[in-house]
């Protein structure tokens, strides 16, 4: 079995006829939209997790509101512009950073991997597809989130009119690239060791901190600043958000959708390369 | 009654029908000699005991960065200063680890309902609540402990509190109380999964809440919120109302000042609410192999 695997699994390599990369396409669509309805299959869960991103929202304005109190300024960032920056940054980190496990880490553990091997379509598009299915799944609360914001007053509409709007849908398609894409070669890491749950709280914890979901670089002290600027994470969410708020604009603003970009291409070739060495490691367990 | 009591219904199978002759266990040696084999487990796979509990510090650590740059910029989060929010922060998280190590498993009962596991539970001759809080042991709450121990150290250093013999009692008790507070609501949400089946997310939300939230003065929430979180979800009892009374600051309190006081009494009663709860919804249990 282990030619026809080799070939499927490194898939696109070989001149591929179109009608064959349309098929892929197909089923690449088809295994996101079957990962949406398995992330709303269970009510209750989704109602909970509506709820809890509500929650979240609503504490984080309460918070960073008496954090500023009668404060008008701080570091040159004004009071509404941090609440609205918190309120965006609680409803990136929902989507970015859920506490669910990839699925590949579980199927190298469960042995379904030999399965998904199978498959006449790569496990990396695979994976990818998945999880694009499940951060789509979460994109309805989200939108509820922002909505609360804007009826309280939390939060503004995006600098830069419909300009600005469309340099921060492209700067968030970006970020959960690069997200996705960080969460892959992590999960990766599960043909080595089996066991990636640690891996992946640090990685959650650190992205979360580093991206500047839970607090804006701006208020970081400069040599922190410095650091995470040279990192992965600040593309996540720290870019689109200071793009919304318009803190980088003009060329400065593409500037920073383009370091985006080369993130998502670096990431892309650590996936690859990351991938190849992994096929060589392939446990099936229990086959 | 020869037989020792471990083993006694494996040995007497061979003998006569399946009729299990058992001698009462104490339901505290029981559930320790299942969390000891639990822990002997964990402790054989060293490197990922390090794994699981780095990724527990990491995951309450980026908490305590966050509230640490937070305090650099504004000094103050609610009228509480630095060594203030350090000392709810080591609180908040000592009462998690409080819950987490000996309770944690409670995590586990969506698996052990959702695979059939708690059939497995059901079999043996221990209270099936006892067993499932030894069923896995979560080698993260160790992680919840020592960065808990760690800041509680810094923390109560940094505090402007007078540590006299009893403000260490307190401590202490106040500690002990929150873990309990902590752990009888994480039941009474895994008495859900006997119905609902799914609650991870549920227990999830909570939990991120109270780790998120915890580490500021309840002012800050406003009234409304501020009830919210003393009577719907009693994160105020597990570090908030104590550390007033430790810190001198009862007179900012909704409630009047004895209530400072009130999670000692509080922990107990909610644990004993969760776990009567877990016990009453159990009867509800439905094998998923029919």
């Amino acid at each position: 079995m282990t030619g026809p695997v080799a070939t499927s699994t490194t898939g696109a390599t070989t001149a591929a006829p179109a009608g064959h990369l349309a098929a892929q396409a197909r089923a690449l669509v088809a295994i996101g939209r079957q990962s949406v309805r398995s992330a709303l299959a269970v009510r209750s869960e989704v109602l909970v997790s509506g709820v809890a991103v509500l929650v979240r929202v609503v504490l984080v304005i309460l918070v960073w509101r008496a954090v500023y109190g009668s404060t008008p300024e701080v570091v040159g960032v004004d009071r509404s512009t941090a609440v609205a920056y918190a309120v965006l940054g609680a409803v990136f980190t929902n989507v970015l950073n859920p506490f669910w496990r990839s699925s590949l880490e579980m199927r190298v553990r469960q042995g379904r991997i030999a399965v998904d091997l199978l498959r006449p379509v790569g496990l990396v598009p695979q994976t990818l597809a998945q999880q694009v299915g499940t951060t789509a799944a979460a994109v309805p609360r989200c939108v509820l989130a922002v909505l609360l914001a804007l009826v309280i007053g939390a939060l503004q509409a995006p600098a830069g009119g419909v300009l600005g709007l469309l340099a921060f849908a492209v700067s968030t398609v970006l970020g959960v690239a690069v997200a996705l894409l960080c969460n892959l070669v992590v999960a990766m890491t599960a043909f080595w060791t089996l066991e990636v749950g640690g891996a992946l709280m640090v990685y959650r914890a650190v992205a979360q901190f580093a991206s500047g979901a839970l607090i804006p670089l701006w208020f970081m002290p400069g040599w922190l600043r410095g650091t995470l600027e040279w990192l992965p994470f600040q593309a996540q969410v720290f870019t689109p958000l200071s793009v919304y708020f318009g803190t980088v604009r003009g060329w400065d603003a593409v500037g920073a959708v383009a370091v985006q970009a080369l993130w998502v291409v670096l990431l892309a070739l650590l996936a690859q390369l990351v991938w190849s060495r992994a096929l060589h490691r392939v446990v099936v367990q229990g086959g | 009654m020869a037989e020792p009591p471990a083993d006694g219904a494996a040995g007497t199978a061979a003998r006569e029908p399946w009729r299990p002759q058992l001698r009462e266990v104490s339901p505290l040696r029981a559930w320790w000699v299942l969390m000891a084999t639990s822990l002997r487990v964990v402790f054989a796979y060293r490197s990922n005991l390090l794994n699981t509990a780095l990724g527990s510090v990491a995951l309450q650590g980026s908490q305590l960065l966050f509230v640490g740059v937070l305090l650099h910029r504004f000094e103050q989060v609610g009228g509480w200063g630095f060594g203030e929010v350090a000392l709810l922060f080591a609180m908040r998280l000592c009462a998690h680890a409080v819950c987490t190590v000996p309770f944690g498993q409670h995590s586990a009962i969506d698996f052990l309902i959702n695979e059939g596991d708690y059939d497995r539970l059901l079999l043996r001759p221990v209270s099936p609540f006892l067993q499932m809080l030894a069923w896995r042991f979560n080698p993260g709450s160790l992680g919840d402990l020592s960065l808990g121990v760690v800041v509680l150290v810094v923390a109560a250093r940094l505090a402007p509190v007078e540590w006299t013999a009893g403000a260490v009692v307190l401590l202490v008790l106040a500690i002990l109380a929150g873990g309990l507070v902590e752990a009888g609501v994480q039941f009474a949400l895994s008495s859900l999964s006997f119905r609902l089946r799914a609650t991870w997310s549920l227990k999830v939300t909570v939990d991120t809440t109270f780790a998120d939230f915890g580490p500021y003065p309840l002012g800050v929430f406003g009234t409304v919120g501020s009830l919210a979180l003393t009577f719907v979800l009693p994160l105020a009892f597990i570090a908030y109302l104590p550390a007033t009374a430790l810190l001198g600051r009862t007179d900012e309190l909704l409630l009047p000042a004895w209530a400072a006081y009130s999670s000692l009494l509080v922990g107990p009663l909610v644990f004993w609410g969760g776990y009567r709860a877990f016990v009453h919804q159990s009867r509800h249990y439905d094998s998923p192999a029919g």
